[in-house]
């Protein structure tokens, strides 16, 4: 009897990961309004078009539920939340996305990143950014800053 | 193997058994899994709570989040071993108290305390990792064993 239950179980737990891990992450909609997103524009520092650039490219694909990005003239660094569903997909998720950022930005150095830490300081750089209150130096300071935190691994 | 060696038995050890299985209190089996699930849950839950406070309020991505919040669910475990707490939880919850990582603070604590008698060194320094030594052997062993299938399969068949 147990064995049967047992048996059954783990039939349960194997459906119910396929199903999950059968996320497609080239599913794009028309565009997706339920996105967090702002568009920074400022005058004080670099030109933040590659992030609204790269926001608008991300918008449409409705996995994604927060994108937050800023740019200095040469590195673009980019955060995504995705839906919890889908985050059995995560990494395959950002490894399709940031192959595709690197593509569309081939003059840029492109950082892609699907952690928390970095969407809440990109989060806060963009309303730093928004109120004028981020210098050039600044700016460039934070996002070197925010890019080696993200390669870090311990 | 176990019904070949009952029926090696002498007749009267057999009804015995049979005398004993019937009036024996059965263990609520699925009554403890779902302590164990519960309780196993909400210790894992602290945990993701502790996760997010040092994402929040230190320098702490989701990626190196997870040593200290490893460390501090320790501390909490073996403060709370020492306190008597955690073995009332252990008693009620079984298995849910013993899986997560606190469960190895409180093997490592728990024997501190019972050979503390014995003196720091003889006692204390060496009965210390008498219960959570095997886990860290198996633990590593495996650990081993996983890399080296790992190693075999991504090298030599492509995956």
């Amino acid at each position: 009897m147990y064995r049967i239950i047992l048996m059954i179980g783990f039939i349960f737990l194997f459906v119910g990961c396929n199903a999950n891990s059968n996320t497609d992450t080239s599913q794009q909609g028309e565009k997706n309004n339920d996105i967090e997103l702002t568009e920074i524009s400022n005058t004080k520092t670099v030109d933040q078009q590659p992030s609204n650039q790269a926001k608008q490219v991300l918008q449409k694909y409705t996995n994604i539920t927060k994108v937050k990005a800023a740019n200095t003239s040469k590195l673009l660094l980019i955060a995504i939340d995705i839906k919890h569903s889908k985050r059995f997909s995560l990494k395959k998720t950002e490894q399709y996305l940031a192959k595709k950022m690197k593509k569309d930005f081939p003059d840029m150095k492109v950082e892609f990143s699907t952690d928390q830490k970095i969407v809440l300081e990109l989060d806060q750089l963009e309303k730093d950014l928004q109120a004028n209150k981020v210098s050039n130096k600044e700016l460039k300071k934070r996002l070197k800053k925010l890019a080696k935190l993200k390669n870090e691994k311990t | 193997m176990a019904d070949k060696k009952k029926k090696n038995l002498p007749p009267e050890a057999q009804q015995y058994q049979a005398f004993q299985q019937k009036r024996e209190t059965k263990r609520p089996l699925f009554k403890n899994c779902l302590k164990a699930f519960f309780v196993g849950g909400f210790i894992c839950f602290i945990g993701q709570l502790i996760t997010t406070f040092y994402i929040y309020f230190f320098n702490f991505t989701e990626q190196t989040a997870g040593n200290p919040t490893t460390a501090t669910l320790i501390f909490l475990t073996m403060l709370a071993t020492g306190f008597g707490i955690y073995d009332r939880i252990g008693q009620f919850a079984g298995a849910g108290t013993t899986v997560p990582v606190t469960g190895f603070g409180n093997a490592v604590i728990a024997s501190a305390i019972e050979h503390r008698t014995e003196g720091f060194i003889m006692g204390v320094g060496s009965s210390m990792l008498k219960l959570a030594g095997p886990v860290i052997v198996y633990g590593v062993f495996s650990a081993f064993i996983v890399a080296l299938i790992k190693t075999f399969l991504t090298k030599w068949s492509g995956f």
